[in-house]
């Protein structure tokens, strides 16, 4: 009871958060309502039990990545006047494909929720989450993808360094 | 959860909130008494006996004063960031464990509000997002200096997260937890995690200067350059609660450099003197209070002492040499570890 | 395991070569250890290892891929040691990116599990993405970073939003735990499961650019410098093709009838659109894009027909596409440096201003036509046959009209080479440039005596 009553507000807000991403005008508001996002998603994983998960979605996407996106926005300094304007065949055209996909979307998830209810309720209540749990699976059977994410990393490291140096001279 | 417990529950956190705000409050007095003495003068010592009403005083100034919110900027912002600055700062005591807990009619009631198994990840969490609080304020108030102000703090506080996480990752793995009641038990005795992790100790109490914006790292209000940075444009208690919310950070800093490093409420020697239960866990509470105590003049101290930073060397302090130092730290304890064996 | 681990610390020695005055050494270093890592996966030395963990397989077909890829990246590498490449990405961190992409591409050429696919290609692609900007200060190469990296990052949200979904439905990241579950419900439709498999076809249709995710191909060839270029249309294509193999004759067999007739159509759009778009170009880069662009739709027709013999023919078409593409790339950068442009006029009279390059510029041309007994020749016999003998008559037929549209626009440097005036003086190859330019035309040509080792190997 408890449970679905924060299931469909935490939904709710994640949608309206979401739903005002994309439909605010100013830049900076779309950002700080993605981080209202980012909360509420980190909220549905606390209510799967993941409160790992939970803490570092918080600390990577609101804590870090949305910080820097935010200095962007605001050192560009974009607002209403700089947005580009979209003709009404590219809107119509977005909005139809969108639908088009929300429908597929939905045809998708609909019927498969009876047969997947039961496998979720045993992640409500396990130990998935916690953090033991997922170490062991990370360094046990995840551990070569584990492992040789830190080339992608390095690779993301080198490029930034890379395009970011100023030359001698500049 | 019947009724006594969710009651404690309530007066403990509304407990923790009002020390959390009277030891912030009072260490506004105890800086500028501490700043007098270093300085050779009197400091204030006009509101009550030895100025001891002078934080009632600052408090009720502010509360009086007109508040100005600058005509052209996002009024909902403006007002949202000081919020935010002052909630980050509040919540982080939650999960810090006071003491062991206390028997009363054959229940026992922990000093802590909230056993998470992720405390140290959720002291990040809010940590984290503590930035927002200055970013939001430094944005909304449409002001160069302010923007300036509030980009240099959250550049500063993210890259000394960065070097502030790996640095306790070592404590991390001597417990074997991230719960923070782990954390403090383990260190029973004279097993301070300091003796083992003085590196890591290092890295973690100068971050805690550049996380909570104080001198020497205060460049976001560095009034020379930026005349107050982020909070430039707030007035009132807007401008207190950014005030306040620093030596709030101030006071969960020193909590977590008790906790992590000097064996949080534990006292060496405490069970051999036979002392009850309660008296034993209160004890304990005074010991991480005087603990705090000493890292809080400490803070103090350094503001008195030391010259501001340029921002470069800042930014070169936290990058070059706090962030390797923290994964030699990192390294160091795995080497320990694998000598001493796993437990 | 091998593979990865001195690919990996390879990576990682080349950028530690910058410090000091190791700098020269790079490009040796990292051909020495291309040529190591070949030896040991030719000689299937510690692929396997128990730390796999089912991650990732060493069979016959990531072996001969892998080498494919090798040898490739071995020719890209060793085309930096030439000064005249404009690109304000120094030489080192071009080398360890080039690297750490084709580790991504080994990755994708073996997994056994999605999140070792999802990684492949992400550490195949962000490498790119930077080394696609690699001209700092010109608008055409922010232009080609900017779009190769939104359009990239879209496609793998695709391939992650599949990703899920298919393990949503089967409760597998694992590509046998899927096929068995696929085969145990064959006759069900399941949305999630087909959304997911639809999805993932998406995001790697992107990444070999097939139409009608090809949009971004031709600008981002162009903005990057050719020697990025000539690794995005080579290794990058083998790998994405090599995946989309492995993926969809792995773990969806069992569902073919859901996603066959997709690919078909996704091929036949390809072939238009390649073939056509090509006729169109005056520039010799955007024409190798378009090429690109329509041999994605020859190597879709081998997925198409998956059964014995097929990975055969797709190693055999992608490798005579690659090696005869790295030779023309070779030819735009020999012209480039000696003072041409990207245009089609700057390889007029190519044959007189240096033969041996006018030769295998027109080998090269040859051979993407199709020409017997090249190395195209045999490909597309392969393919073609393959996928007649799966009943898809009407498309091959389709596919033969466009390989005839393609000789139209394949013979415009022919005939530039060889029947127009010198565009300027004579000039020199460089040494690695030469070299290149050999290995790769000897494969072109020698590939034809391949065919039935490599289709009894696999």
């Amino acid at each position: 009871m408890m449970s679905s009553i924060l299931f469909y507000g935490l939904s709710t807000l994640l949608f309206a958060a979401a739903l005002l991403v994309i439909l605010s005008r100013n830049p900076i508001h779309s950002a700080l309502w993605l981080v209202t996002a980012f909360f509420a998603v980190a909220g549905h994983y606390v209510l799967l039990n993941a409160q790992f998960l939970a803490a570092v979605h918080v600390i990577v996407y609101a804590g870090a990545i949305m910080v820097l996106f935010l200095f962007t926005i605001m050192l560009l300094n974009l607002n209403k006047e700089t947005e580009p304007q979209h003709s009404l065949l590219v809107k119509l055209a977005g909005l139809v494909a969108g639908g088009m996909l929300l429908v597929v979307m939905v045809g998708a998830l609909r019927r498969s929720s009876a047969e997947t209810a039961s496998d979720l309720a045993t992640v409500h209540s396990g130990t998935v989450g916690l953090v033991e749990t997922l170490g062991k699976v990370l360094f046990r059977d995840f551990l070569l993808p584990f492992e040789l994410s830190s080339i992608l990393f390095l690779a993301a490291l080198v490029g930034a360094v890379v395009l970011g140096k100023k030359e001698l001279g500049e | 959860m019947d009724l006594v417990w969710l009651l404690y529950k309530v007066a403990f956190a509304a407990g923790l909130l009002g020390l959390s705000l009277g030891v912030a409050a009072y260490s506004t007095l105890g800086e500028r008494k501490v700043a007098s003495w270093i300085q050779d003068r009197f400091g204030p010592n006009r509101s009550g006996p030895m100025g001891i009403l002078q934080p009632l005083a600052d408090g009720g100034k502010l509360f009086f004063k007109e508040e100005l919110i600058p005509g052209v900027s996002n009024k909902f912002l403006f007002i949202l960031g000081p919020g935010i600055a002052m909630s980050t700062a509040l919540v982080t005591s939650a999960v810090i464990p006071w003491g062991r807990p206390l028997s009363i009619g054959g229940r026992e009631f922990p000093l802590q509000l909230a056993d998470l198994n992720i405390a140290v990840l959720y002291v990040f969490a809010v940590v984290s997002l503590g930035v927002y609080g200055i970013m939001i304020g430094g944005w909304a108030s449409n002001n160069k200096y302010s923007l300036m102000g509030a980009l240099r703090a959250s550049s500063q506080m993210i890259s000394y997260e960065l070097a502030m996480g790996l640095s306790i990752i070592g404590v991390v793995m001597l417990t074997g937890s991230l719960s923070l009641n782990d954390i403090a038990a383990a260190q029973k005795g004279w097993h301070w995690n300091i003796l083992v992790q003085p590196l890591g100790f290092l890295v973690f109490l100068v971050c805690s200067f550049a996380e909570c914006n104080r001198h020497p790292f205060d460049l976001a209000e560095c009034e020379a350059e930026l005349i107050g940075g982020f909070h430039t444009e707030y007035s009132s208690m807007k401008l207190g609660f950014y005030l306040f919310a620093e030596y709030v950070n101030m006071f969960i800093s020193a909590a977590m450099m008790a906790t992590l490093f000097f064996g949080g409420y534990q006292v060496p020697g405490l069970d051999s003197l036979g002392l009850s239960q309660n008296v034993a866990a209160l004890v304990g509470t005074a010991a991480l209070f005087l603990k705090i105590s000493v890292f809080i003049f400490f803070f103090w101290w350094v503001r008195w002492t030391l010259p501001r930073f340029r921002y470069d060397q800042l930014m070169a302090l936290g990058w070059k040499t706090l962030f390797p130092l923290a994964l030699l730290n990192i390294a160091w304890t795995g080497l320990y570890l694998a000598l001493r064996g796993f437990k | 395991m091998s593979l990865y681990l001195i690919l990996s610390i390879l990576g990682a020695l080349v950028l530690l070569s910058s410090l000091g005055r190791g700098k020269r050494l790079v490009v040796p270093l990292a051909i020495a250890g291309l040529l190591g890592a070949l030896a040991v996966t030719g000689m299937g030395l510690g692929l396997d290892h128990p730390l796999l963990k089912g991650m990732a397989e060493f069979d016959r077909y990531a072996v001969l891929f892998s080498c494919l890829l090798l040898v490739l990246g071995t020719l890209v590498v060793l085309l930096l040691t030439n000064p005249n490449e404009r690109s304000d990405i120094p030489r080192v961190e071009m080398a360890a990116l080039l690297l750490f992409s084709l580790t991504g591409g080994i990755m994708m050429a073996s997994f056994a599990h999605l999140v070792m696919l999802f990684l492949g290609v992400e550490i195949l692609s962000i490498p790119l993405y930077i080394l696609a900007g690699a001209r700092k200060r010109e608008r055409a190469g922010n232009e080609a970073a900017l779009k190769y990296f939104i359009t990239g990052s879209f496609a793998t949200g695709f391939l992650l939003f599949g990703i899920a979904l298919i393990y949503g439905a089967t409760g597998s990241f694992s590509t046998r735990a899927i096929a068995a579950w696929a085969e145990a419900n064959p006759a069900v439709f399941t949305p999630m499961f087909h959304l997911g498999l639809l999805l993932m076809l998406v995001g790697l249709a992107f990444k070999i650019s097939a139409a009608p995710f090809h949009f971004w191909a031709p600008d981002v060839y162009e903005g990057s410098p050719s020697i990025v270029t000539s690794f995005m249309s080579t290794v990058v294509k083998v790998a994405a093709i090599a995946a989309f193999y492995r993926l969809f004759s792995e773990a969806f067999p069992a569902a073919a009838d859901a996603w066959s007739w997709v690919i078909a159509a996704v091929a036949a759009l390809t072939l238009a659109v390649g073939n056509l778009g090509a006729l169109a170009q005056r520039s010799f880069k955007r024409l190798m894009a378009y090429s690109g662009i329509s041999h994605a739709g020859f190597l879709l027709l081998a997925l198409l027909s998956v059964g014995p013999g097929s990975a055969g023919a797709l190693w055999i078409y992608a490798a005579a596409y690659s090696f005869a593409t790295l030779i023309a790339f070779v030819s735009l950068l020999a012209v480039e440096a000696a003072g041409g442009g990207e245009s089609l006029e700057a390889l007029s009279g190519l044959g007189r201003r240096n033969p041996f390059l006018g030769v295998c510029l027109t080998i090269s041309m040859l051979s993407l036509i199709g020409v017997p007994p090249l190395a195209g020749f045999f490909g597309k016999l392969f393919v073609f046959g393959n996928a007649v003998s799966q009943r898809h008559v009407v498309l091959v037929v389709f596919a033969v009209v466009m390989s005839a549209v393609g000789m139209a626009y394949y013979m415009r440097p022919i005939i530039q080479t060889w029947l127009r005036p010198p565009a300027g003086s004579p000039f020199q190859l460089s040494t690695s440039q030469a070299w290149v330019l050999g290995i790769a035309t000897a494969f072109v040509v020698l590939l034809a005596a391949a065919p039935v080792w490599v289709m009894r190997f696999l």
